[in-house]
């Protein structure tokens, strides 16, 4: 279930970033994300997620992207996530958030 | 009462650890513990909360020191590093040929913590820490500072004992600057000799 939930997840990442849905795409971040992209300033919550994403996506439509790899630990409520684009992350169990 | 006895009356929510050093030195003296010693609480507490911060401080004491042996030594046996513009690296032998290969070019002058998060999930800690680094080119030249973060999983392993099981770091400076540059050119370098 944990395995068809990280691909259902991932699947919507990668579809809402080739969509360009910055929406879709915030709205699968928590509130209290922090995001590390390459080359650029950490991201701390959903508003500057969603400001680095339109800034992108002014510039840049994405016209591919497949993972070549993807791993998936569970551990308590967390998925950590190891996918091929490379990336690394955690995915946080909101349902079981107090 | 004793520390343990302390702690263990203030649980987190969510069963994690958790305790922030003054509520806890607080709590201490509302139940009138006397002669209490804050910094061998605190370091009790930090040692329940931040269960890799020594091992941080070795490692970053090894980097410095640019003793691949100690680095290596922090990693699981299956770990997996993705350095920026590098391909991935699987298991201990490959994590050792990219420091070798790395220390063959560059000397760490200066690294220094500016952020630290860790949050311990059971049987792993997740830790998120930007730092500055500094580096000169072995042969010469100029230092380049950089500033960058980190994302590390640490596994308890087997025996008890904490090893980083994925790790992956980048910087925050534009493409062509800090240390980027260096490790582009490092890693050019490879992929012609591989041709």
């Amino acid at each position: 279930m944990s395995q068809d939930l990280s691909v259902n997840l991932q699947q919507s990442i990668l579809n809402a970033s080739l969509a360009g849905n910055i929406d879709a795409n915030v709205s699968l971040f928590s509130d209290d994300a922090v995001v590390m992209p390459p080359n650029d300033t950490t991201l701390f919550g959903k508003a500057e997620i969603q400001a680095w994403w339109e800034d992108y996506f002014q510039y840049f439509r994405i016209v591919s992207s497949a993972e070549s790899e993807n791993e998936l630990t569970v551990a308590d409520d967390q998925l950590l996530n190891e996918a091929q684009l490379p990336s690394l992350s955690f995915l946080k169990n909101r349902v079981r958030d107090p | 009462m004793g520390i343990n006895q302390i702690l263990s009356q203030k649980p987190s929510p969510r069963g994690e650890v958790g305790f922030r050093v003054s509520d806890v030195i607080d709590f201490a003296r509302l139940r009138g513990v006397q002669g209490l010693d804050t910094k061998a609480v605190s370091t009790q507490i930090s040692c329940r909360q931040d269960p890799i911060l020594a091992l941080r401080q070795a490692l970053n004491e090894a980097g410095k020191a640019g003793d691949i042996h100690a680095l290596i030594s922090m990693y699981a046996d299956d770990v997996i590093v993705m350095p920026p513009n590098d391909t991935t690296l699987y298991g201990r032998a490959e994590c050792r040929e990219w420091y070798q290969e790395y220390y063959q070019y560059f000397r760490i002058v200066a690294l220094s913590e500016s952020e630290r998060e860790v949050a311990v999930h059971g049987d792993f800690a997740l830790e998120r820490s930007g730092y500055m680094i500094a580096i000169v080119p072995v042969p010469g030249g100029n230092r380049i500072r950089d500033d960058g973060r980190s994302f590390n999983i640490w596994r308890r392993q087997a025996d008890g004992s904490w090893k980083i099981w994925q790790s992956m770091w980048n910087s925050v400076k534009p493409v062509g600057s800090g240390t980027n540059r260096y490790l582009s050119r490092l890693t050019q370098k490879k992929t012609k000799g591989k041709r």
